[in-house]
């Protein structure tokens, strides 16, 4: 079985350039493996290549790869539907992140693409489970309904929620995203400036060198929601909304097992419940752990066509 | 003119607990012998994708000083992300529980009965070291990541002195509790002492310095009492004094100014989702209360109530294995013997030649006895110091302490015969006989320089006082 891999996601020896923290990382080679490649690479898996996602997902379509593992922040996954192939964004602590370049660390996942939710199911049995590497990975996948009895309901949604759950997505993912980057300040690794005239100039220089415009944009956003009191008024308040999407997503889900809609990635994210795409764009979230019945529910739905 | 002003001081105490590993890396937390950075894993170097696996032997041993200190313990409470760029902490960010701590609020009583309220105690990972040369500086991470939990006091300490006091019982209380070793050499507690001085009765509290980093009781002390009157010569002088960190150099016997504090710094805290939330069962909490050891304010009472001095007291509470003995030698004996045990800790195991000794070696059986032999008058005051320290060596272990006396020959001579030859030798001696007609003359001075006669002929082992009894009763 051959795979793709993010180039996010870490084997060791091989150059590191998540898109967002490139250039800080120019000269990077990893010095770990992440659990996921470490568990396929025991499996005996063989990795295609080691790429963006986009080329990745390319891969999956052609053929050359089985599945391809990509970093999922806000539901990048779903862009399976694009190349015609099914995308799950797991639960969060599913899979285990180590080794995976972090950026919003509550939504960080790794997501899986593959022709068919049954190849998807074989690539989870095989990544998925706790590791001792990561305290978030939760041990009992196996739990939620069997397919046969799942029931699916569409989820409507207007637009200013799907709104407010996109901003509340965004704040969150500033907020973690500068945190996480602040470990990108040339001292021990990546990219590191020439002729700074003081420590405070070396971290200035170096940041502002290394990281793209775009890292750049999210680290001064991050800031701004967690500087004094917009703490309050920016990321308390956007963890709020998460909780009530949380907690108004459980209330659907109390005589339903699966959610059928549009946009649901961010949502699925902010909640941390697994999704899935299907090639012919239909997305279905299902409850906390039961990614393994949800794909199943999918193989049904694509063998009852 | 000092009188007119009173200080205020808060204490804040960074404790290194006594883990194998660090507090998110199984990476040995040991490093004193060490190279640098020999102990430091992929995730205490921040390298991208490690991720933090909470160690809970430092949960259980932040508990455990957590209830030495009287503390609340929450059942729940979770870590935050504290940014800040310094290349000794190479997250960027030092993770610790800044809005729910694993402490709530507790107190300390200091040994002169004032009570000194805690704030709150948390857990959170020590920051690396930075060592500057000419003009570069070099890191070392192997601290990096040590667990520590941080204890805050509130300001209700008044006086120099009790801020020594407070740092001593603390240091007492986290060793006692086993959550750390107390090395204060290698800076197993450092102390920020926070400072402000105000008019007596005034409603507010003056400007505060705080002294960082200060790890020895004296240098608390007398930093404390430096920093009060700086602030009462600011104010007498109509000079403001500035809110700034300071630090102590202990040659000079100065505070001198580090960084302004005039603006609050952010350190943009907010919760690290990458640890899950500590949840802690009530039942895990009580076993660990259960396990707890007696602590220096339980020694300290039963103590003086056996009448044992405050001062030896308070110098055995330093040795938590010297006030355990002395607890179990007042079970099994009386007040009296129990006092003598203790003078003999003081005054002769803990004299400088006797460092070094394992102070667990000798068992309360052991130790009453030897007591009781000086008390029955079978051993001189000389002869029992030395039998003691005979009781520290491992060789010793099993021996009653009457037979180790015998050993060493050192039980005095009680029995009225033989001290009665050994009178009538001296007695007979030429010397002796102007001391003789002295003493008929009615010199007490003579009687002493016969006695020492006796001792030297026993080879000091005389009942000194019997043996006065006896040579008096010869001479008539």
């Amino acid at each position: 079985m051959k795979y793709a891999l993010d180039s996010g996601i870490q084997k060791k020896g091989d150059k590191v350039d998540a898109y967002e923290v490139q250039k800080t990382l120019e000269g990077y080679h990893a010095p770990i493996t992440a659990t996921v490649v470490k568990r396929l690479e025991e499996a005996g898996a063989e990795l295609a290549q080691h790429a963006g996602y986009e080329a990745n997902m390319v891969a999956v379509e052609k053929g050359m790869a089985t599945f391809a593992l990509n970093t999922d922040v806000g539901g990048e996954v779903m862009a399976a539907a694009e190349n015609g192939l099914y995308g799950l964004r797991p639960s969060y602590g599913a899979i285990s992140r180590y080794g995976m370049i972090a950026s919003a660390s509550s939504m960080d996942a790794i997501g899986v693409t593959a022709k068919t939710p049954e190849d998807i199911r074989e690539a989870l049995m095989l990544i998925a489970g706790p590791d001792g590497m990561d305290s978030t990975v939760f041990d009992d996948l196996a739990t939620g309904a069997k397919s046969g009895s799942m029931r699916v309901r569409e989820l409507e949604l207007d637009e200013v929620r799907v709104k407010t759950a996109e901003v509340a997505h965004m704040v969150i993912r500033a907020a973690e995203t500068a945190s996480s980057y602040y470990r990108y300040d040339g001292i021990r690794f990546g990219h590191r400036a020439k002729d700074a005239k003081s420590l405070k100039d070396l971290y200035n220089k170096s940041r502002a060198e290394g990281l793209t415009e775009d890292s750049k944009k999210w680290i001064l956003f991050g800031t701004y929601v967690l500087l004094g009191e917009n703490i309050e008024r920016c990321l308390i308040k956007a963890q709020k909304v998460r909780t009530m999407i949380i907690e108004a997503l459980e209330k659907e889900m109390v005589t339903t097992e699966v959610l059928s809609g549009s946009d649901l990635g961010v949502i699925a994210a902010l909640a941390g419940l697994p999704v899935v795409i299907t090639p012919e764009g239909k997305q279905y979230i299902g409850k906390r752990k039961s990614d393994l019945a949800l794909l199943q529910f999918v193989a049904d739905m694509k063998e009852a066509k | 003119m000092s009188d007119k002003y009173e200080m205020t001081i808060g204490i804040e105490c960074h404790v290194q607990l006594a883990t194998k590993t660090k507090l998110f890396s199984g990476i040995d937390n040991d490093a004193r012998d060490k190279e640098p950075n020999a102990c430091v894993s992929p995730g205490d170097y921040a390298i991208p994708g490690t991720l933090p696996v909470l160690n809970e032997a430092a949960v259980g041993l932040a508990i455990r000083g957590g209830l030495a200190l009287k503390g609340k313990v929450n059942l729940k409470s979770r870590f935050d992300r504290k940014h800040y760029f310094y290349p000794d902490l190479p997250g960027g960010y030092q993770r610790t529980q800044f809005f729910h701590p694993i402490i709530g609020e507790g107190e300390v009583v200091l040994p002169n009965g004032n009570r000194v309220g805690i704030h709150h105690a948390h857990l959170e990972e020590d920051a690396g070291k930075l060592t500057h040369f000419g003009d570069y500086s070099l890191v070392d991470l192997n601290r990096a990541g040590t667990p520590l939990i941080e204890i805050v006091s509130h300001p209700d300490i008044h006086s120099a002195e009790d801020a020594r006091l407070f740092a001593e019982e603390l240091w007492r209380l986290m060793t006692y509790s086993g959550a750390c070793l107390g090395d204060l050499y290698h800076g197993n507690m450092r102390f920020d002492v926070n400072v402000s001085v105000a008019e007596k009765g005034a409603k507010e509290l003056g400007i505060r310095t705080e002294i960082k980093n200060i790890n020895s009781f004296r240098s608390i002390e007398r930093a404390a009492a430096y920093e009060f009157e700086r602030h009462v010569a600011l104010i007498e002088n109509g000079e403001a004094v500035k809110r700034e960190t300071r630090g102590w150099n202990d040659a000079t016997g100065k505070t001198t100014g580090q960084r302004s504090k005039e603006t609050a710094d952010d350190y943009l805290q907010f919760p690290d989702s990458d640890v899950p939330p500590l949840n802690l069962t009530k039942e895990y909490v009580d076993e660990i209360a259960a396990k707890m050891p007696k602590l220096p304010q339980d020694y300290r009472a039963v103590f003086r109530e056996a009448g044992v001095a405050d001062k030896t007291i308070e110098t055995l509470l330093d040795h938590q294995v010297l006030a355990e003995r002395l607890g179990q030698v007042l079970e099994i004996t009386d007040m009296k013997i129990t006092i003598k045990v203790a003078n003999l800790f003081v005054g002769t195991l803990l004299a400088e030649e006797n460092s070094g000794l394992n102070y667990r070696a000798a068992s309360a059986e052991r130790l009453a006895e030897l007591a009781k032999m000086n008390e029955d008058g079978e051993l001189s005051s000389t002869a029992t110091k030395q039998v003691l320290v005979a009781l520290y060596n491992k060789n010793n272990g099993e021996k009653l302490t009457k037979a180790l006396a015998k050993e060493m020959n050192l039980l005095q001579e009680n029995n009225d015969a033989a001290l009665g030859a050994i009178i009538d030798e001296v007695l007979a001696d030429k010397a002796a006989a102007s001391a003789i007609a002295d003493i008929k003359n009615g010199e007490q001075k003579a009687i002493g320089f016969l006695i020492g006669l006796i001792m030297k002929k026993s080879q000091g082992k005389a009942n000194p006082g019997r043996a006065r009894e006896l040579l008096l009763k010869k001479i008539g």
